[in-house]
């Protein structure tokens, strides 16, 4: 069997501010030899005032800038304008991902020339310390990969190790590490309260090979899955974003099946499903950097109430239907519930609304009053 | 002191000319700037006459342009023009600068945003066949936003020009067209839809029709009720009205 091997990211250039040039981050990355690290008094580039270019986003991955974050590492996972909430928090470690999906929406909502990791983790874990003492009894579920992989960059930061030792000590409250990575190896042998939860975006073969590149496959992300259960890490999937094919009905079935094969039900924390969305503006820096072979401009997708694009409601709720009844077919239990989507989705797909659905109503129960 | 002086054509700097849509008052001098060479920064349409009034002014060339040519009052594509002639023009958007000048003049009178002009650099070849198009049928400036984006997608599809060229003169029969092309699929599921719906018994006085307003379709169902008793009577019969699931799941 093939080592989970996790590449370092290739930069064309690195530059570390002078405030953090000998941090813990900044001395490890600058020993990887990735590029020619420059120490700087500021920021290198600005942000743009409007979306970067197809050109300038692919540029941004290569260039990476390490400095503090001077604002909030917390906040309320901003979902979407009419979705059911899950009660999801995130944590934000640094912007920008060096894989390269044809769908990320992060090419809609970056206008940052470079990539960048937050040095400051410690500050990041002593806002959590306030929160959760203002929050005693709110099971929090925290997530780093929301405008970062979870995963990607731990070879430069070790932060899975940080986090989970953390999280060792709050054994309330929950962290979820998302990625497609399959770099696990940082905390996979560390002591842990069973409180991280590694959750890995998957999708088919096919989709991961057409539409996700330079991220691991699909058989070593559920490899690195399979290494985490066996570590006693929870496991969670995101099925998310479900891409339309001509043969979709295969490649999902063929997924539902891997996953199944390799998990029980009461090994899986969450699956959760969505399907392709992203703003209209997103169309131009698609096409610059896909053009029109990809199946994320191909597809078929009208304007939704939350202005975003989005295929039809019916085959929505058609590919959620089928995904979810092959995974209830193999057993009931299996905890899959809908990100991102609006009551409508909900009602077609469980015929309720999410916190009356078993296994997964917790999740979107309303949280307590701060102390 | 300004200096009003007259040239010839030939003697002045044309370089700032940006076809600004406005003629420059006849009743005024050509301005220019003398930076080393004496650049004409208003008056442009003049370069054809022989002999020209000019006024020269003092101050720096882009500060004197900006001046006479306020930027609130240029359209997307003249702003542009202005902004290339000053070396400010966006990388991104230079091609625009390639567009035929019937149709900058068109996108330009229908207010037509920059940003909605991107999907054209991948349109370059169906430049002249959609100048000619949008000129004649006169789009409003959503449709020219819908028409482009749909163009632009059919032509990453390697459609054909004439697969996309308008049958009528409407424009929104082209859009229609051109959606049902782009979206063979939801075109063929509301078509079904929608006669399937023709197909059932709707109770006397009920119309109903499969509408789409964006990812969702949906029964818009009108009856018109003019008494008590025929609210009773549309309530039992609506009720016998059978409509599958799969209608909405196609």
């Amino acid at each position: 069997m093939e080592p989970l091997i996790w590449p370092l990211p290739k930069l064309d250039e690195l530059y570390i501010h002078n405030d953090v040039w000998d941090s813990e981050v900044a001395i490890r990355v600058r020993s990887l030899n990735l590029a020619e690290a420059v120490k700087v008094a500021e920021r290198p580039y600005k942000n743009q005032e409007g979306q970067l270019s197809g050109r300038e986003f692919t540029h941004s991955k290569k260039r990476l800038y390490l400095a503090k974050h001077e604002g909030h590492f917390f906040r309320k996972c901003p979902g979407t304008q009419g979705a059911a909430c899950c009660n999801y928090f995130v944590l934000n470690l640094g912007v920008q991902c060096n894989m390269n999906c044809s769908y990320c929406y992060l090419q809609s909502y970056i206008n940052s020339p470079l990539s960048q990791i937050y040095t400051n983790i410690d500050d990041a874990l002593s806002e959590l310390d306030e929160i959760s003492l203002r929050y005693p009894t709110s099971p929090f579920r925290v997530g780093t990969g929301e405008t970062i992989d979870s995963l990607t960059f731990d070879d430069l930061t070790l932060y899975s190790a940080k986090l989970v030792e953390w999280f060792r000590g709050h054994p309330k409250l929950t962290c979820e590490f998302k990625t497609k990575s399959c770099n696990i190896k940082n905390f996979i042998n560390l002591k842990h309260s069973g409180n991280v939860v590694v959750s890995f975006s998957v999708n088919p073969h096919k989709i991961v090979e057409t539409e996700e590149h330079e991220t691991a496959s699909l058989s070593r992300r559920l490899r690195a899955a399979q290494e985490s259960r066996d570590h006693g890490f929870p496991v969670a999937f995101h099925i998310d974003p479900m891409i339309y094919t001509e043969d979709w009905k295969k490649n999902y079935f063929d997924l539902v099946n891997e996953i199944t094969s390799l998990f029980k039900s009461n090994e899986v924390r969450w699956i959760s499903l969505g399907a392709l969305r992203y703003p209209p503006s997103m169309k131009n820096i698609l096409r610059e950097r896909f053009g029109g072979s990809t199946s994320s401009l191909a597809g078929e997708l009208f304007l939704s109430d939350d202005g975003k694009l989005r295929y039809d409601l019916g085959l929505r709720t058609k590919m959620f239907n089928f995904v979810m009844g092959e995974f209830k077919k193999r057993d009931p239990k299996y905890p899959v519930f809908l990100c991102m989507e609006a009551p409508e989705s909900w009602l077609g797909s469980f015929e309720t609304t999410p916190r009356n659905v078993e296994n997964i109503s917790n999740l979107f129960k309303p949280l307590a009053a701060p102390v | 002191m300004p200096i009003l002086s007259t040239y010839s054509s030939h003697e002045l700097d044309w370089i700032c000319d940006f076809k600004p849509r406005k003629v420059w008052p006849k009743v005024l001098p050509v301005i220019a700037v003398n930076d080393g060479s004496i650049k004409v920064v208003a008056g442009f349409e003049r370069r054809v006459f022989e002999t020209i009034s000019v006024l020269i002014v003092e101050g720096d060339l882009e500060t004197v342009m900006r001046a006479l040519h306020m930027a609130g009052d240029l359209r997307p594509l003249e702003v542009l023009r202005f902004e290339n002639a000053l070396g400010h023009a966006p990388n991104t958007l230079r091609f625009l600068l390639t567009l035929p000048p019937e149709l900058q003049s068109f996108l330009d009178e229908k207010q037509v945003p920059l940003k909605a002009l991107r999907p054209l650099e991948y349109l370059e070849p169906w430049f002249n066949h959609i100048t000619e198009k949008l000129v004649k049928l006169q789009p409003s400036s959503s449709q020219v936003r819908e028409l482009l984006d749909l163009l632009c997608d059919l032509k990453m599809q390697n459609r054909t020009w004439a697969e996309c060229e308008p049958r009528s003169d409407l424009p929104s029969d082209w859009c229609v067209e051109l959606f049902k092309l782009r979206n063979p699929n939801l075109t063929r599921s509301d078509l079904n839809s929608a006669q399937f719906l023709e197909s059932v018994s709707w109770p006397k006085n009920v119309r109903a029709k499969w509408e789409r307003q964006g990812d969702q379709g949906s029964i818009n169902i009108q009856a018109r009720i003019s008494n008590p008793k025929e609210f009773q009577n549309f309530k039992t019969s609506i009720q016998k009205v059978e409509v599958k699931d799969e209608l909405w799941n196609r």
